[in-house]
Parts: C-alpha cells; structure tokens; sequence
C-alpha cells in the first residue's frame, strides 16, 4: 500500500521544496521506499538539484502516457527517486496546473507507483491548481508553518479547503504542521512558535522542527540536499530524520511476512 | 476571507479541525485576562521580587528540600545533554532545583512565569506544553503539568539552538519524576 502525502502551504517561501527534498532523503533512509513528486509548474525540485529544469520528461511526460519508471529520476540512496516537474513553457504551466487540479492523474500514479511505500507531493504555494490535485490524491497533509506572523494566519484556510475536498469525497486528512525557519532569538518567531503550541493538539505539531541555518544556503548552492552534503552533514540534517521518524508512524509498511532480526555481520 | 488563526477559540477551531479529518481535539481556548469590575484594564500583576537570590535561600521546608536533592541528578543529566539550563520552581515560584548555567536567575523567573500563568490561566489544560517567556535574560520555555497534578513549573533556557521535541520530552519526564514523588510522600 502507498502513501500519499502532501506538503502544502497557501504562502509561498516557506520552506516547501527544502523540507520536501530533505524529507523524502530522510525516509528513505529509514528503508521507507520513496518517490518524490514535483507538482509545482516552476520545476523547484530539478532547480535546486541541477540548476536548472532536467532533461527527464518527469510528470509532464508522465502525463503525456509516458511509462512512470521512464519519467523518475533515479538517485545513488536506495529506494529515493524523484519524478521532477519536467520542462514547461510559457503557457505550459497554467495547462499542467489545471490538468492535476481534479486530482485523478495524481490517483493514477500513485496507483501505478506501487513500488514505493510513499509518494511525497511537493506543491506550490497557494491552495489552487496543482496543490488541490495533491491534495484530493492523498492520504495524508501536513503544512509547513514559516515561525513569522503572517504563516500562522493562513493556516485555518488551509483547514477550510481540506475540509471542502473532503466533503466532496476525498480521504485526505490534515495531519499536522512542521515549524519551518524558527529564529529562537526573534520574538516574533518565537510568538508564533507558542500560538501554534497553544492553539493546536498535541498530536499535530511536529515535535521536530527546522531552524533558520546558513546551510541551507549551502546546500542549494551546490544543489544537493542538507544530508548529503558532505560525509558528514551539518547537525541541522538529522533535524529531516527526526521529522522523517515522526512521520514514518503514519506510513503502514509493506508486510512481507518477515520481521525477524537484521543479521549485522555477512 | 477566513480569519487568522489567533482569532480561533477552541470550539471554531476544533471544528476546522474535524472537518480537515484530523481527528483530534484542540486543547480548551485560552481565557482572555478578566478586567477587575470599574475597570478597562485587566488586574495588574503583583510587585516583583526584588531579590530572587533571597527567595532561593528562604526554601526550607523540608519536604521541598528532599524533593530538590531527589531532583537534582536528573536535572543535571538532562542539562549536560540538552546543553542548556533547567529549574523546576513551586506554585509561589520558589526554587526547588537547578541545573546549567543560570539556576541562581531561575527563581525570578519561575516567579514570572507563575505571575503570567496566575493572569492567564494558560495552564489550566491538560497536556504538558510550553509557554515562552521573554525576560531580561533570555528566552525560557515554562513547562506545567497537567491539571490537577501538584503545582510545580519546569523551566528551560532556549537560548541555545535545542530541539523544542527533545525539551518538551525532557519535562514530560521530570513532571512524572515530579508527580511520582510527591504522590509517594502524600
């Protein structure tokens, strides 16, 4: 069984891509099989890994009846690929945006995607077009929340739309917010930080949030995520495996009949 | 358009919520400070210690006392780990126990943050959270147990760059040593 997960946020800027691409490495490396899928019409994911869009035809292709093992990129972490955005012009963009709004491409893939325990949606902002498609083919939402004023403000909007698809039938349910950019020396981040701690349960605030830290300029300049930085990552990294752990407990993994221990020598 | 989220009370909230699937239920609404009857202004907050030092020194009761040195290991362990400072203060913002850098400054603060809690009620819930208090020090996160349970605050220094998930468990775990205890000596 997959899971569909979208990130989403109606402001733009807050982190959506970097918590996507990091996020999904993260799962993966807790043996989670994952694919990333780039909904977002600017190509943010093949961006920031290549610096520009990929040669792959990725979900545009992928629409266009090409096969999904054809369309994914692979990468060197087992059980990580990425169906990147694909190449989009002009008025390409506003196309590929309406043809996922209903949601039912985005079923199919992940129908076709069988392979992997989990579909991560990368979305752009705003609650229209190709992020109302994500939403509508998955299981579960979870909302980057940037630690300033004004995110804070959009998210029961966010809650309005989940709401609205799910009374036109769709399973998708909010699953909670990730703190995004937390600045602890900046009281308006840190105001914002204990409204949503006081506002919301327990349960759908991430325990695990992402600071503001220089290396992610780093990382998106040398176009590779934060744990693959280097041989050894920036402590900011294992922030992505603490998240991916407290995710993983909302993805059923595949039952293969065997759970038995991991010998460690060969 | 939709209001923003601070202009939510629990019940609108909550509805959101459930209707979004996520199935769970918001923690009560936060009272807003009740004007005393004449007038506009909310009551205003008592006087300030003027030497929380002397405070530290006047624990004596002798069960608070026990508790403190019983505390006093996990406070320090948890210290060295988080990299930060940690104080567990009673409901008169009485220093029980510290450790890290700053125990000596945490009995003002622990009297701030029961002077905000008095005024707020923000605690009167039942789940272990954290309320941010700004002061002259720094940042502080104030941890109280759930309602009911004996009336004593942890205290953490955010300063430092620390997981709020690994602070939060850390209260989790000396509120129940908190909670044990005084129910063993009850």
């Amino acid at each position: 069984m997959t899971t569909s997960i979208s990130l989403v946020s109606q402001k733009g800027g807050v982190g959506k891509t970097t918590l996507a691409l990091n996020l999904s490495l993260s799962l993966a490396k807790l043996s989670i099989r994952t694919l990333l899928v780039d909904t977002d019409p600017q190509g943010g994911i093949a961006l920031s890994l290549m610096g520009e869009q990929s040669a792959a035809q990725g979900l545009k292709g992928y629409l266009a009846g090409e096969p999904l093992e054809r369309a994914v990129l692979s990468t060197r972490v087992p059980g990580f690929a990425i169906l990147p955005t694909g190449t989009l012009r002009g008025l390409e963009r506003a196309t590929f945006m309406h043809q996922l709004e209903d949601g039912l491409r985005l079923s199919l893939l992940a129908e076709t995607a069988r392979d992997y325990d989990v579909i991560v949606y990368d979305t752009p902002a705003g609650l229209t077009g190709s992020t109302l498609g994500a939403l509508r083919a998955s299981d579960l939402a979870f909302t980057p929340l940037q630690a300033e004023p004004l995110a804070a403000n959009s998210l029961p909007q966010l809650l309005e739309v989940i709401g609205d698809l799910r009374e036109e039938g769709a399973r998708v349910q909010f699953a909670g917010v990730i703190l995004t950019m937390v600045q602890r020396q900046v009281d308006a981040s840190l105001n914002v930080v204990d409204t949503i701690w006081q506002k919301l349960p327990h349960a759908l605030v991430l325990d695990a949030h992402i600071p503001r830290d220089p290396a992610f300029l780093k990382a998106s300049e040398l176009g590779v995520p934060l744990g693959l930085l280097s041989k050894r990552p920036p402590p900011i990294a294992r922030r992505f495996d603490e998240l991916a752990s407290e995710l993983a407990k909302h993805i059923p993994l595949t039952d293969d009949g065997n759970d038995d221990p991991i010998p460690l020598l060969l | 358009m939709t209001p923003s989220l601070s202009c939510f009370d629990g019940d609108e909230l909550s509805q959101l919520l459930h209707r979004a699937g996520a199935g769970t239920k918001p923690r009560r609404a936060v009272p807003a400070p009740v004007p005393t009857p004449g007038s506009a202004s909310p009551a205003p907050a008592p006087a300030p210690e003027k030497d929380p030092t002397a405070r530290v020194r006047a624990v004596a009761e002798p069960g608070q006392r026990a508790l403190g040195a019983a505390l006093a290991a996990l406070l320090g362990d948890l210290s060295r780990v988080l990299h930060t400072s940690l104080f567990v203060a009673d409901d008169e913002g009485l220093l029980i126990a510290g450790a890290g850098d700053a125990p000596a400054a945490a009995a003002s603060i622990a009297a701030d943050a029961l002077r905000s809690l008095a005024q707020t009620a923000r605690f009167a819930a039942t789940r272990v959270d954290g309320l941010l208090l700004r002061t002259g020090r720094g940042a502080f996160l104030v941890f109280a147990p759930a309602e009911g349970a004996a009336r004593y605050v942890v205290g953490a220094q955010v300063d430092d760059d620390i997981p709020l998930g690994a602070l939060r468990a850390a209260a989790e775990r000396i509120l129940q040593t908190l909670l044990s205890r005084t129910q063993n000596h009850a």
